[in-house]
């Protein structure tokens, strides 16, 4: 029950229903009488009392409605059978776990006493966010959470929510780990001027041009920025989600981007950026830094390196088993069995209606 | 074809005569003594021989002993034309549905019609209808008591008809009953009827009251006049007293004006047997 306060007040409401039962006075019967005039005028308001219980169907159905609308102001969840501790298992099925029997192996020890098996991809923040989520809309259903997560917990899984979402989680989290998967190797780039190859290359297909050719004062690819005044004459394809950008102008559009080779560890990287003309800028520091950023071996597809023990001490945590009260109340909307409630209760309702018409 | 429960009440009043209360004018000779003096074999007085009378007339035995010249008078018997107006107003059908009060009337309306029909009266009958006048003008032809029985038996009771208007067409009726529970034009009715029983002629108020008036329920209820729905009252035990103070009054008040007015008035409660309440209106 999330909020049996509701369904206290709705007790008090049925428990004053059935004492004004007994209190409640009714307008007096009224027949016809041909002498009605020589009765001494009185206030019509005038009321009898009802001195005995009577009409029990009509309190009956008064209330189970109040009742009935109470629960669902409380809103009740139906959980067949309350366990003790709900168990969780999160399984990393990113490109980081190695050989999937290994992974098989230790997944098969945990899942038999699993409530809730979750997977998760790329990011331990996923599958705290998950695990959360699970135990918030359990929360009634047991006492207390056991989270499990089978992971090869590489440094590229950790990020910077991981934190702040491992603080949510009260209790302690159980780590399993897997073999990962062998670190890649960085392979080649192959770079493309966008201005030199339009019209015979594939690779400058996702940039369309500009127009009008406008200018930008600024480009930069990580941390190294060159200032100075760029013509841009082209702008990325609409239609281009997976490239990775590597260059971005000053207002943020892409100025080179990098596709993944299918065949190889090497990457094409296409660049909008003007080639630089002889001129002063070709001398600066900064212009030589960017170029020699452009042209560096394509990135790895992923960081394998295990994550460090401290931050495994930090995600493990040291308390024991999390209290199913410490999670949030699940904002989610009415449950099935509010709704059966609900309806029974306006049906209720209705049945009163037409029994205090009857009565 | 007469209904069994009217068939009852017929029978039950079946050789009772509801005289007339006062000395007629003359008239085709029936049961009701009158005024005139004729030469039937019921002797009354000698009155002395005039000029003109009938010398057949003349008494020869009181002249041959007397010597005197006498004319034997006898009191000649007449029939009393007789009219029934009927109520037919809504606080006539009480208690609905059963309509108890006006059945009783219609009962009582029957008993007095055939006590003046076996007397060999000629028996009328008006109801003032929500439909407006029923007429069936007077008649002594056999059968009359059942025409007026089916032409009651078609009435239904409703609305608020005037009685004093019906009434005051019936002057030249000699003896009128009025079978009503007076709370209509009461007070007009009585006018009408002071002028026609000063004019010699003989009415009859016959004031309905259902047992459900004169006691009703002890319980707590709310009652609505059924012919002004403006007027609701709630009875109570408290109010109950006055209530019966208010309406005993009122009767009290009908019984005297009445009277006062020349007719003979009879309280009757629809607790009291027909044929019962029939035999006092007609001793009246």
């Amino acid at each position: 029950m999330l909020t049996p306060g509701y369904l206290a007040a709705a007790g008090a409401v049925a428990a004053v229903t059935t004492g004004l039962h007994f209190l409640a006075t009714r307008d007096p019967e009224t027949t016809e009488l041909p002498t009605a005039r020589f009765v001494p005028a009185a206030p019509l308001l005038a009321r009898t009392a009802a001195r005995r219980f009577s009409h029990p169907w009509l309190l009956l159905l008064r209330v189970v409605a109040v009742m009935l609308i109470g629960l669902v102001l409380a809103g009740p969840t139906w959980s067949a059978t309350r366990r003790p501790v709900l168990r969780i298992v999160a399984i990393d099925t990113s490109r980081a776990v190695g050989r999937s029997s290994q992974m098989a192996d230790s997944v098969r020890r945990y899942l038999p006493g699993a409530t809730v098996v979750l997977r998760f991809d790329r990011s331990l923040s996923t599958a705290l966010i998950a695990a959360l989520r699970a135990a918030s809309q359990r929360r009634d259903a047991a006492d207390s959470a056991d989270l499990t997560i089978v992971s090869p917990f590489a440094a590229e899984e950790w990020d910077a929510a991981t934190p702040v979402l491992r603080a949510r989680w009260p209790g302690h989290v159980r780590l399993v780990h897997v073999p990962g998967a062998a670190a890649p190797s960085a392979g080649a780039a192959r770079v493309v001027w966008v201005d030199s190859v339009v019209g015979q290359s594939d690779a400058a297909s996702a940039w369309v041009r500009r127009a009008p050719v406008d200018t930008i004062g600024a480009v930069g690819a990580g941390d190294v920025v060159v200032v100075a005044p760029f013509a841009r004459r082209w702008q990325l394809s609409g239609t281009e989600t997976q490239a990775r950008v590597i260059a971005r102008w000053a207002d943020g559009e892409p100025a080179a981007i990098e596709h993944a080779d299918d065949r190889s560890d090497g990457c094409t990287r296409t660049i909008a950026i003007p080639v630089p003309r002889p001129s002063d800028i070709s001398f600066r520091p900064g212009v030589r830094e960017l170029l020699v950023r452009l042209a560096q071996p394509c990135a790895p597809p992923f960081d394998a390196t295990p994550a460090p023990p401290e931050v495994l001490a930090q995600l493990a945590g040291s308390a024991s088993l999390a209290p199913m009260d410490r999670f949030d109340v699940a904002a989610s909307g009415a449950s099935p069995f509010s709704l059966w409630c609900l309806a029974a209760g306006i049906a209720a309702l209705v049945a009163e209606l037409r029994a205090r018409r009857t009565a | 074809m007469i209904d069994p429960a009217d068939g009852a009440v017929l029978e039950a009043v079946r050789g009772v005569s509801w005289p007339a209360r006062r000395v007629g004018i003359a008239g085709a000779a029936g049961v009701h003594r009158s005024r005139a003096r004729g030469g039937t074999a019921e002797f009354a007085e000698y009155r002395a021989y005039r000029p003109g009378d009938d010398v057949r007339r003349i008494d020869w035995k009181l002249l041959a002993r007397s010597d005197r010249a006498a004319i034997r008078l006898s009191a000649d018997r007449t029939v009393l034309s007789t009219l029934l107006l009927v109520d037919a107003s809504a606080s006539m059908a009480h208690p609905r549905p059963s309509l108890e009060k006006w059945r009783y009337a219609r009962g009582v309306t029957l008993a007095l019609a055939a006590m003046a029909a076996a007397a060999g009266d000629p028996v009328g009958v008006m109801v003032a209808a929500p439909t407006g006048v029923i007429r069936r003008p007077p008649r002594t032809r056999r059968g009359v008591t059942a025409e007026i029985a089916a032409l009651l038996h078609a009435v239904e009771p409703g609305g608020s008809p005037a009685l004093a208007p019906v009434l005051a067409t019936m002057r030249r009726a000699r003896r009128i009953a009025i079978v009503s529970d007076c709370l209509g034009d009461a007070d007009t009715m009585l006018r009408v009827a002071s002028i026609i029983a000063a004019a010699g002629g003989e009415v009859h108020a016959v004031h309905i009251v259902h047992i459900g008036e004169a006691q009703p329920d002890a319980r707590d209820h709310r009652v609505i006049d059924p012919e002004d729905t403006g007027v609701v009252r709630t009875l109570t035990a408290s109010s109950r007293q006055g209530y019966l103070d208010a309406f005993g009054a009122f009767q009290a008040a009908m019984a005297h004006r009445w009277r006062s007015a020349g007719a003979s008035y009879t309280r009757v409660v629809t607790d009291e047997p027909v044929a019962h309440a029939a035999r006092r209106i007609a001793r009246c």
